[in-house]
């Protein structure tokens, strides 16, 4: 008990900021003592510099408070030395009216405040209480930086199917290019995870990736959001203001959903990608920007070309660097891995203990056509957390309606194996074959039918129709 | 006779210390203190020394102004 008791003591001091007094007036040493003791700080106090520097060699302090003027060694040479040893170290420098601009020296070789001879306590605690606030932001903001380089390192992407191998070898290939990169694939494939796997893992890494869906902004506001406006421009613009191709300067701008930019924004973004400038918007001023691109798109960019509804100048500039994310039923042997992870992160999130999948329950998942890709896949394990309540495992019925409609024996019992293995590709694409004529047959070859038997996009089933070469069945 | 500002500044640095000394101990004074009437008191203290900072600074300034920017 006692020993409990002397760690939790040791814990609280650990706990509370340090903080070392330096002045040689005793008096007005010994107030800022008692009050920031009271304030809750673990306090110590030198009443000269080589005091304070003896002090310093031995305590990590979080924060020192020191007079500009001390008999021997000033202010700024311990404010200096004590910097050296902890660059981490707040500093903060008293002074009296007529050093302002000494104290004004001091911030530059590294104080972060100054407070002017006579002050109240209350004031002093107020800077105290800012610069802590503002090393803990900083620190916040590094720890968010390098969790951020973490998540999208393309290590963390999930995928041990051949055809993410290859993505990743090709992401690990042009990181270190400036080149720009079209990433193709369908709904909720991860394209903005690549994205920022490629922007992670380049020289820009420093820098931001702005990100923009060109098809979730009206077509009217796109070119102002990506291009700024001056103020005037047009009725609202009150201000001047940059846009995204400004905002990502030096570093990569991501813009999804390519395919529904207007043929006039084609052109503006032709410049950039040729010349790196642009206008902005009512704007006559030529602004150059030092930009990676990266750009996504769900759409068959080439027959967008094809039928002059994309250029075809900026559709061969965009695509120097073309990735393709295969669909999520193309890897359906990263299912379980996908669901797997995706449980560890909806448990994590809601402080619940680790829970398992039933095998009915991940044959299902295996068997369904996953319209929505993984990111239909990682709603559908929300949900199945989210109900799974105080049980251990996620059952069938925890799992989102038209998931439990596939039969979750369809492969089990109709694919074998010979011994010589089998083309997983070419097996696959016999399944699918067989389920879009199946769903034809029973449609009587009404296509929006057809789609909504295999939980699909009108527009998917008919690509899939012409990628299977089944047009002629309908 | 010249007017001496080396001393006059020393005095006014002299006078910011003690002033440094009454705001400082106030504010403990108020802290430990639980009459509304001997906190009333005490704030009349801490008042008085608020003003008196601002008429060294104003002296201060003036001086400045007179000679020329102070050295530290």
């Amino acid at each position: 008990m006692v020993t409990e008791l002397n760690a939790e003591e040791n814990m609280e001091k650990i706990e509370r900021e340090s903080v070392l007094i330096v002045d040689d007036e005793v008096d007005l040493r010994n107030a800022i003592v008692a009050y920031l003791t009271q304030e809750g700080y673990e306090v110590q106090a030198a009443s000269n510099g080589e005091e304070a520097l003896e002090l310093v060699k031995t305590v990590p302090f979080d924060i020192l408070i020191t007079d500009m003027k001390l008999p021997g060694i000033d202010g700024t040479a311990v404010l200096q030395e004590a910097l050296a040893l902890y660059p981490e170290l707040i500093g903060i420098i008293i002074t009296g009216y007529g050093t302002v601009e000494n104290a004004v020296q001091a911030m530059k070789k590294g104080a972060y405040d100054y407070i002017g001879k006579p002050f109240q306590l209350v004031e002093m605690s107020l800077v105290v209480k800012q610069a802590l606030e503002r090393r803990r932001l900083k620190e916040e903001n590094a720890y968010l930086k390098t969790q951020l380089k973490e998540k999208y390192r393309f290590e963390s992407i999930i995928g041990s199917s051949k055809p993410m191998q290859e993505v990743f070898q090709m992401v690990e290939t042009i990181s270190g290019t400036n080149s720009t990169v079209l990433i193709t694939g369908e709904t909720g494939t991860g394209k903005e995870l690549v994205a920022k796997a490629i922007h992670f893992n380049s020289q820009r890494r420093e820098q931001k990736i702005v990100s923009i869906n060109c098809g979730a902004i009206p077509e009217t506001l796109l070119e102002s959001e990506l291009f700024g406006h001056v103020k005037g421009a047009f009725t609202g613009a009150h201000q001047t203001r940059i846009g995204r191709f400004e905002q990502a300067h030096k570093g990569t701008i991501f813009l999804d959903e390519i395919g529904n930019m207007t043929q006039t924004l084609q052109v503006k973004l032709l410049r950039i990608l040729q010349e790196r400038e642009f206008e902005r918007v009512g704007g006559t001023e030529t602004v150059k920007v030092d930009v990676r691109i990266i750009a996504a798109t769900s759409a068959n960019l080439k027959d967008m070309v094809d039928r002059n509804e994309f250029r075809s100048d900026l559709y061969y500039r965009l695509n120097v660097i073309p990735i393709h994310l295969p669909s999520l039923k193309d890897r359906r042997e990263d299912i379980p891995l996908l669901a797997k992870h995706f449980i560890k992160k909806y448990c994590q999130n809601s402080n619940l203990e680790l829970k398992t999948i039933s095998q009915e329950a991940m044959k299902m998942l295996m068997n369904y056509s996953w319209p929505g890709n993984i990111r239909q896949l990682e709603n559908a394990i929300e949900r199945g957390v989210a109900l799974v309540g105080s049980r251990n495992l996620i059952l069938p019925s925890d799992l989102p309606h038209e998931v439990q409609k596939t039969n979750a024996n369809l492969f089990i019992s109709e694919i074998y194996i010979p011994d010589e293995g089998v083309n997983f590709n070419t097996e696959v694409c016999f399944l699918e074959r067989e389920l879009i004529l199946q769903s034809l047959k029973k449609s009587g070859g009404n296509k929006k039918q057809a789609a909504k038997l295999l939980n699909l996009k009108r527009t998917t089933l008919i690509e899939k129709l012409k990628r299977l070469d089944l047009m002629n069945e309908v | 006779m010249d007017f001496d500002f080396e001393k006059a500044r020393f005095s006014l640095h002299q006078l910011n210390n003690k002033i440094a000394q009454i705001l400082a101990y106030a504010e403990l004074l108020q802290l430990s203190l639980t009459g509304d009437k001997e906190k009333e008191r005490n704030r009349l203290i801490i008042t008085g020394a608020l003003e008196a900072r601002q008429i060294t600074a104003s002296l201060m300034n003036d001086m400045r102004k007179s000679e020329g920017p102070a050295e530290g």
